[in-house]
């Protein structure tokens, strides 16, 4: 939904505008259209028309991504719904991949599980980008302690592959 | 038997407060809220390996949940001589406290 097709149904670009920027703040809100508005302009439920409700709730659907649960229906329905759409959230592949390969063998499960429960936790809590940055950061700081560990136990072996590459080389 | 360093004396003492469901994320909550520092799960890790690797503390596996992605805990614990050694470094730190004067309050 466009600002044009919203400025249409007689709603006003403030609203629709503070309606997108509340979505980015608290996606998990479930009567959001509602409460973001209100919440954010102090604007009574009243002052908004049905069909601009409607369109707010179609702008913040389609930016959060999430499937219509009662796309044709009054919008008393919309004002009224709480059906809370399930999304099984799963933290990024490739940074479980870099775990793998850093860490011990005896280890990576653990680890990729203590990860997978932090993400889980953020994402409840702060929503599914902000939880993949801190999901990446957790990484990063991790893999530095777990590649030297690493080092630390190898380190003769590496110096005898080194001695040999150099005196063939 | 090597000194215990910070780090490893602070997870000893979580493994402590938090028998028996001491576990990564549980003990990195621990010691952000008692130590105020974030230590990363890896740096965690590596710790318990050192103290695993010396005897110190045992791992034992726990039960997975779907939101770890079906992955089970590892819980620790510490050892007889994990004990033994956490006493000894908490000792050498009494010791040091027992007779420091205070610094002098200036006028």
């Amino acid at each position: 939904m466009t600002k044009g097709k919203f400025e249409a149904t007689g709603g006003s670009f403030v609203v629709w505008k503070t309606a997108v920027v509340g979505t980015i703040r608290q996606p998990k809100a479930q009567n959001y259209d509602i409460d973001i508005v209100a919440d954010l302009r102090r604007l009574p439920e009243h002052s908004l028309s049905d069909e601009s409700l409607r369109a707010i709730h179609e702008t913040i659907r389609e930016i959060a991504n999430i499937p219509p649960t009662c796309s044709e229906g009054p919008a008393e329905n919309i004002r009224n719904n709480d059906v809370e759409q399930e999304r099984n959230v799963l933290p990024p592949g490739s940074g479980e991949v870099l775990i793998t390969l850093f860490a011990p063998k005896n280890r990576i499960d653990a680890l990729l599980g203590d990860l997978a429960e932090c993400f889980a936790e953020d994402v409840e809590v702060r929503g599914e980008q902000r939880a993949k940055l801190l999901y990446w950061a957790r990484v990063t700081r991790s893999i530095g302690p777990l590649l030297w560990t690493k080092i630390k136990r190898a380190g003769w072996l590496a110096i005898v592959f080194e001695i040999g590459r150099r005196w063939i080389g | 038997m090597e000194e215990l360093g910070m780090l490893e004396q602070r997870l000893m003492l979580a493994i402590l407060r938090l028998q028996p469901a001491a576990y990564g994320v549980a003990l990195q909550k621990e010691l952000k809220l008692r130590a105020g520092r974030e230590y990363s799960v890896g740096t965690i890790y590596a710790a318990l390996d050192r103290l695993e690797a010396n005897g110190l503390v045992k791992p034992k596996q726990g039960e997975a949940t779907a939101e770890r992605g079906g992955r089970a805990k590892l819980y620790f614990s510490l050892t007889a001589p994990g004990h033994a050694a956490l006493q000894a470094s908490l000792k050498v730190i009494d010791n040091l406290r027992a007779n420091a004067r205070p610094a002098p309050v200036l006028p």
